[in-house]
């Protein structure tokens, strides 16, 4: 206490001075604080990446020869075939071949096009992605630093907040929430309570609109197998249905993937669920299973198995919600089923009173 | 005036969605501040959330509309005056308060708990009831324990030494000359009584930064008149050979003193304070810090004197039924927006050093404690100003007595209990904001008190 030489006490002339504005971190008051440049310390240190994307394994290259060669072959035998096909179509009448080639290369260059669109957007999406990642990751690591007991305010947080609120900025849905956090949050706060705020004001609403499409999905997967006649539109049906809410969620978080970042997504999303999240998507999915069996003594095996489809597709849903959700969610208010049970049971109720 | 147990108990069945929240703090650490930002910002919460974000019901937008309602048996808390003292041209705090007044505001909410529908209606209403009262008035409290010798030995001895010895001289030097023991002469005891009550008025002078000054009614009278009989009072040294008949001069002191007990503190005491349900307790660390050691061990001694005197651990069949229960404590370090917040958390720490022992005490009662830094009406803003190469996180506002704005970095905050090696000149410079250019019309400003309010209510809003 004593070997430390605190700055003496000092008044300034006000138009010397400038705002602690959000945008720039203040130096912590130490012993020497000229030792570290306001512009330097105006970013949280890269915390590590809260999503690992599991190792891919090298694959063995007599297992890469076959599958080029395999998806060669299958290539070349629809060509073959469809030469041929052409071919005889030519051969029945000039008018039919034309015709039919042109099918053919409508449908071949509108497929080209379509591919070749996503490949452009896909880098500009994956940025996209791992940016809300980085965001999400220093929310969490503001958080953390703060600890329990509450920290300092330093600005950083303001900052961060306002990248994250910026393409919300266009939604008119959330202008009246974004108003609210802006005028809510300020200087005083420190950086855990103003992502709070940010959380409470403009990211709870956005959890309510994820919830509700998280349960339409699962509402529709569940009927559709219930009543589905065969197993592979049942397994076509359940697929179709995830990536829409895949795709419906990222959207509501500020985030429009194109076909594949959103595979790119649910690869991530799996890869999480399989290390970090594993505990309790076994949970959810034994818990679904019981009500399951329980529903197969009561209704029917129809029944049940699409309420396992519902519960199912419901996880995919809230470990997408996780994924794209820019302030991480706390510990006490983590997406799970009986999380998602409350929160639609809530929105039923607001319903009545209305 | 002192309610008797029956209305407890009655109180306890008619007026169960009452919250009665105990402001207490010494004077001039900003009760009727805080009463006046709290009840306003209350006020404005229903129509703007950002007013009170943190406390719950409004942070999730369940508070609907909130009312003030005048406290039976009380005078009306001068709320509208405080209010335009605050955000009016004038740029100035409230007048310090002089008498005893309070309000209720009845706060109107939706209810989140589960089944709340079979208990009721969604809809509730919850009155919180706030008394504001000079904060000398608390340091009697301690009075109620102790008879005439104890406290007329306690103050004696405090008076010889260093902060007082100066100020209380001509009374010791008048006191020690009487003969206790020798027979009761009116005109002796008023004498005795005047003098020790010009030095404690000097004591209790702004400037003095002494806080520990009993009788507190001899500095602030209330609604009693300065030559109230009842005010005459003065320690007495012990009579040498232990003669305390009630024909002594000692004797004759002992008689006003426990009149003085019974007809003034005692009922402010059961008023006031022995039923309430949540209390929070307005601690101007600053200041202490300011007016040096002396002051520092003075405002210690006289909050854990103050504290000492609550009755947290009532428990049992009458304390149910007079809902005597106290489940909160709150400790505040007023006065936050003079320094920048990011040395908020000294402060509280500070404020936590400051209060340990009796925090402790009260926990150990089963009654939760917490604390943090509290600005009830934020009038600086955070700025950085480079200064000889460094940047410092200042503030910036009008300091008390000048025409112009500042920028001020007061010193840092320690985050531990300065030892006397750590007291130096120069170490702080606090200055005294005023409120200028505060708006009150979403609400005033404000650093933690919303936080304040939902560890007072909170639970009573879910």
């Amino acid at each position: 206490m004593t070997g430390k030489r605190a700055p003496r006490p000092v008044e300034a002339d006000p138009g010397t001075v400038r705002p602690a504005s959000p945008e720039t971190a203040t130096a912590p008051l130490g012993p020497k604080p000229q030792e570290l440049a306001p512009a330097e310390t105006q970013l949280a240190p890269e915390p590590p990446v809260r999503l690992p994307v599991p190792a891919r394994g090298k694959r063995r290259g007599l297992l890469r020869v076959f599958g080029w060669s395999l998806a060669l072959f299958a290539v070349a035998t629809i060509g073959f075939e469809l030469w041929q096909f052409l071919a005889r179509a030519f051969e029945t009448s000039f008018a039919v071949g034309t015709a039919l080639a042109a099918l053919v290369a409508l449908a071949t260059g509108t497929g080209v096009a379509v591919i070749l669109r996503e490949i452009s957007s896909f880098g500009r999406e994956m940025r996209k992605l791992r940016e809300v990642e980085s965001l999400t990751s220093r929310a969490a690591a503001l958080i953390a630093a703060d600890g329990a007991e509450g920290g300092r305010g330093d600005g950083r947080a303001l900052a961060l907040a306002a990248r994250i609120v910026e393409p919300y900025s266009l939604r008119p849905e959330l202008a009246g929430a974004i108003e609210r956090f802006r005028a809510s949050a300020n200087t005083a706060h420190s950086n855990r309570q103003v992502l709070e705020l940010l959380t409470e004001t403009v990211v709870r609403p956005l959890d309510r609109q994820a919830y509700s499409a998280v349960g339409r999905a699962a509402k529709d997967a569940g009927v559709g197998v219930a009543l589905s006649p065969s197993g592979l539109l049942d397994a076509g049906l359940v697929v179709w249905r995830t990536l829409r809410l895949v795709r419906e969620v990222a959207a509501i978080y500020g985030f429009r993937p194109g076909f594949f970042a959103r595979m790119r997504l649910v690869q991530r999303i799996l890869g999480n669920a399989a290390t970090a999240g594993a505990g309790g998507f076994v949970a959810d999915a034994m818990l679904a299973h019981a009500g399951a069996r329980l529903g197969g003594l009561l209704l029917s095996v129809w029944a049940g198995e699409g309420m396992l489809t519902a519960a199912r597709t419901a996880r995919m849903g809230l470990l997408t919600m996780e994924a794209c959700r820019p302030v991480p969610f706390g510990e006490a208010d983590r997406a799970s089923i009986a999380r998602l049970t409350r929160e639609l049971s809530a929105q039923l109720g607001r319903k009545d009173d209305a | 005036m002192a309610e008797s147990g029956a209305r407890a108990v009655l109180r306890r069945f008619t007026e169960r969605n009452t919250v009665r929240i105990a402001v207490t703090g010494l004077r001039r650490c900003g009760k009727t501040v805080f009463t006046t930002s709290a009840v306003h910002n209350l006020l404005r919460a229903g129509q703007w959330p950002e007013a009170l974000p943190f406390l719950k019901v409004t942070g999730r937008g369940d508070l609907i509309a909130a009312e003030v309602s005048p406290l039976p048996g009380l005078p009306p808390f001068p709320f509208e005056d405080s209010l335009a003292a605050i955000t009016g041209g004038e740029h100035a705090w409230p007048r310090p308060t002089d008498r005893l007044s309070g309000l209720r505001i009845a706060l109107r909410y939706r209810t989140r708990r589960p089944l709340a529908r079979l208990r009721g209606p969604r809809v509730r209403v919850l009155n919180v009831d706030l008394v504001d009262y000079p904060g000398e008035w608390l340091l009697d409290l301690p009075l109620m324990a102790q008879d005439f010798a104890a406290w007329s030995a306690e103050t004696l001895a405090r008076a010889s030494r260093p902060p007082r010895a100066a100020l209380f001289e001509p009374w010791r030097a008048y006191v020690d000359g009487l003969d206790a023991a020798g027979p009761a002469d009116p005109a002796v005891l008023d004498r005795a009584a005047e003098m020790y009550a010009e030095a404690l008025r000097a004591a209790a002078a702004p400037e003095s930064r002494l806080f520990l000054n009993q009788p507190a009614r001899v500095v602030r009278p209330g609604e009693r008149e300065e030559g109230d009989p009842l005010l005459k009072l003065s320690p007495l040294p012990a009579p040498a050979n232990g003669g305390t008949g009630a024909d002594t001069l000692h004797g004759a002191m002992a008689r006003r003193f426990e009149a003085y007990r019974r007809q003034v503190v005692g009922p402010f005491y059961r008023r006031h304070f022995r039923h309430f349900e949540a209390q929070i307790v307005l601690v101007d660390v600053l200041a202490a810090l300011k007016g040096g050691e002396e002051s520092f061990d003075d405002m210690r001694a006289a909050i854990a004197a103050t504290l000492q005197s609550f009755d947290y651990a009532r428990s049992g069949l009458r304390a149910w039924l007079e809902s005597a229960r106290t489940r909160r404590v709150v400790f505040a370090a007023t006065k936050a927006d003079h320094v920048s917040s990011n040395q908020h958390p000294n402060l509280r720490r500070l404020l936590e050093e400051v209060v340990a022992r009796e925090s402790n005490r009260i926990r150990f009662r089963g009654v939760a404690t917490s604390a943090l830094a509290l600005s009830s009406v934020r009038c600086t803003e955070d700025v950085l100003g480079e200064v000889q190469g460094q940047t410092l996180s200042m503030v910036r506002g009008l300091p008390a007595g000048r025409e112009t704005e500042t920028a001020l970095f007061p010193g840092e905050i320690p985050a531990h209990f300065p030892g006397p090696q750590d007291w130096r000149d120069g170490r702080f410079r606090f200055l005294d904001f005023l409120p200028a250019r505060v708006s009150s019309a979403r609400g005033l400003p404000q650093i933690g008190l919303d936080l304040a309010l939902e560890a007072l209510i909170g639970d009573r809003l879910r």
